[in-house]
């Protein structure tokens, strides 16, 4: 039998979320082909209070550039889940993204790079070369909290100001559309897409994945309603960007589809949700994949897994 | 912390390790451990890293990691993540800017993504795939991920080709196979971080066979001039670009970039973002006697920019 750790995050928000996940995964999978799954943190692991054979990592890693839970597991030749270090910083970092991205074929939104420490300079520089509205976001951060729409110049000020800890942000146009993100998962040495889920805002029309702004309700729509071709392309956008940036075992992409069908890509997580309520899993349910099967393709897609 | 706060703790040189270029890595090691002493770190001590690198760190009760080691696991991304992991600071660059250095390919889509030049190239990830190689020889072919021109060779025809990946392929994985580029090797150092860069005089490497192979980087017949003997045109854009890079990977400290010229054509080829650092034959040295820094100085500015 093989003992099987689900690592989660040490402090703060993030351990909380990845706990619950934790306990889920546990709840869902205990036994499953053999294996013992116990919850395990890194401190646990570096202090060698335990050895398991596998990780399932969940560590979301805020920590450094993404890559660090991966960095370590890898470096302790433990065999674990999801992507490595290179993925995961590709991922958390806005302009490689595209950069990646690009390269495979895939259109991206234009952006500027900003310096938020002289602030009138990139005022100028955003509305010449971007215009207005624009959203304004940090280039390497995991959360999106700190992500503005500025639709005026005085909101535009006003954001840069507020963004004046981090050291480079990127400003792109605000597009208008309908928002949608597209789960990845490998199974059985395919990439397959999940179906589309849509993201409708209620009561507040700046609520979404490009501007996490206000106080309106968000709804998850589990398939999007779109149309079978938009579907497809939207599919084959985040099975292509997933290998671009050589993400491993899962991903999820957000875009945001125009009235006139185009998609731009806003940004590509290497760790999607997998908890009791994240849209991940419902996506994998909709193709007949239950919880513990999506665990297991996990487990079958991370390095050297194969071999527990 | 300070710089005055760090010398009264227990400093790690961290060096040699199983990688396939360990030797290189003693020997800047060993003069890294030499300047610290040198700088009053009388507390410094140098680690050799083994099977278990986590464990020895964790036993050595180091406060501080100086960064002298060279190839995979230690300069793709692993210790560096492994280290945010432990919360040891340490020297030079993070996880993003060591794992996508330390992958060509990776390395030459950003570059082409930031609009500089880099020679075309094809990856091949199984040696089966070559019919799909799309442009004509001569060819550079080396390991995707290796340092130090391990494995480097140039193929004059694509007839060639399969029996000279063949082994390559066997021993490092997948083969990056490049547009050889005639001309002249020039190697950049970046040293600083984002809004204090600075670039150290370009080195020309002259190397008998007429590019840079393992046995031109550390055979007595090569040459090195610094600095270059190039026009202030090229020299502006080989500065340019070196930043560029830099700045976009978010490399830290200090890297350095090796390009190729043309005429006046510039091409980069790699990033080495823990160059090697022996104080009297690694180019970094050359670099360092060009610009006037004392080695130790060198050693305390990187030491500086690192804990910034």
């Amino acid at each position: 039998m093989s003992v099987i750790g689900v690592l989660v995050g040490n402090e703060g928000k993030e351990a909380e979320l990845s706990r619950k996940t934790a306990a889920y995964i546990l709840a869902q999978c205990q036994g499953m082909d053999g294996h013992e799954f116990i919850i395990i943190t890194a401190a646990n692991l570096i202090a060698k209070k335990i050895r398991p054979d596998a990780v399932v990592n969940i560590h979301y890693g805020l920590l450094g550039d993404g890559g660090s839970a991966p960095g370590l597991l890898d470096l302790m030749r433990i065999p674990h889940t999801g992507s490595d270090g290179l993925a995961s910083s590709i991922c958390r970092n806005k302009v490689l993204t595209k950069y990646f991205g690009r390269a495979a074929g895939i259109d991206f939104p234009d952006h500027v790079i900003v310096d938020p420490m002289v602030s009138n300079c990139s005022r100028d520089q955003i509305i010449s070369k971007i215009g207005l509205p624009a959203i304004l976001k940090p280039i390497d951060s995991a959360s999106s909290i700190d992500v503005f729409l500025a639709r005026d110049t005085q909101e535009l000020g006003s954001a840069l100001e507020s963004m004046r800890s981090y050291s480079s942000i990127i400003a792109e146009p605000f597009l208008k559309g309908r928002e949608i993100t597209v789960g990845v998962l490998e199974k059985d040495g395919e990439t397959l897409a999940l179906p589309v889920i849509g993201l409708n805002i209620k009561n507040q029309p700046y609520q979404n994945f490009q501007a996490k702004y206000g106080e309106g309700e968000m709804e998850f729509v589990i398939p999007a309603e779109l149309d079978d071709a938009t579907s497809s392309k939207a599919q084959a956008i985040a099975v292509k960007l997933h290998k671009a940036v050589n993400c491993i075992g899962y991903s999820r992409t957000d875009m945001v589809v125009s009235p006139e069908g185009e998609m731009n890509v806003l940004e590509i997580n290497a760790f999607p949700g997998i908890g009791p309520y994240s849209e991940f899993p419902k996506a994998a349910a909709l193709l007949g994949i239950i919880y513990p099967e999506l665990i297991s393709c996990l487990m079958k897609s991370g390095k050297k897994m194969y071999d527990i | 912390m300070t710089f005055n706060d760090l010398r009264s703790k227990k400093i790690g040189v961290l060096l040699g390790g199983k990688s396939m270029e360990r030797s290189t890595s003693l020997r800047s090691g060993a003069d890294v451990h030499r300047a610290l002493l040198d700088l009053g770190f009388a507390d410094a001590i140098k680690i050799d890293l083994d099977d278990d690198p986590i464990e020895q760190i964790v036993n050595s009760g180091i406060e501080f990691a100086f960064l002298s080691l060279h190839g995979t696991d230690y300069e793709d991304g692993k210790l560096q993540g492994a280290l945010e992991m432990l919360a040891i600071p340490y020297t030079g660059c993070g996880v993003l800017a060591s794992a996508v250095g330390f992958d060509k390919v990776s390395a030459k889509i950003v570059a082409r993504g930031l609009g500089v030049s880099t020679p075309d190239w094809f990856l091949l990830k199984d040696p089966g795939s070559l019919e799909k190689l799309e442009f004509e020889g001569p060819y550079i072919i080396k390991p995707c991920a290796q340092g130090s021109s391990l494995g480097v060779q140039k193929i004059e025809t694509v007839m060639e080709l399969p029996e000279k990946i063949k082994p390559l392929f066997e021993e490092f994985g997948p083969v990056l196979v490049e547009k050889f580029i005639p001309g002249r090797d020039l190697t950049v150092a970046v040293v600083g971080n984002p809004g204090d860069l600075q670039v150290l005089p370009i080195l020309e490497v002259i190397a008998p066979a007429g590019f840079y192979d393992r046995e031109g980087k550390f055979g007595d017949e090569t040459k090195y001039s610094a600095p270059a003997k190039i026009d202030e045109s090229v020299r502006l854009r080989a500065e340019e670009f070196a930043k560029a890079v830099y700045t976009a990977l978010h490399c830290k400290a200090v890297s350095r970039l090796d390009f190729r010229l043309d005429g006046d054509r510039l091409y980069f080829l790699e990033i080495n973002t823990i160059p090697g650092m022996n104080g009297s034959t690694s180019n970094m040295s050359c670099i360092l006697r060009a610009a006037n820094i004392p080695y130790n100085d060198f050693v305390k500015k990187i030491i500086l920019d690192s804990i910034s």
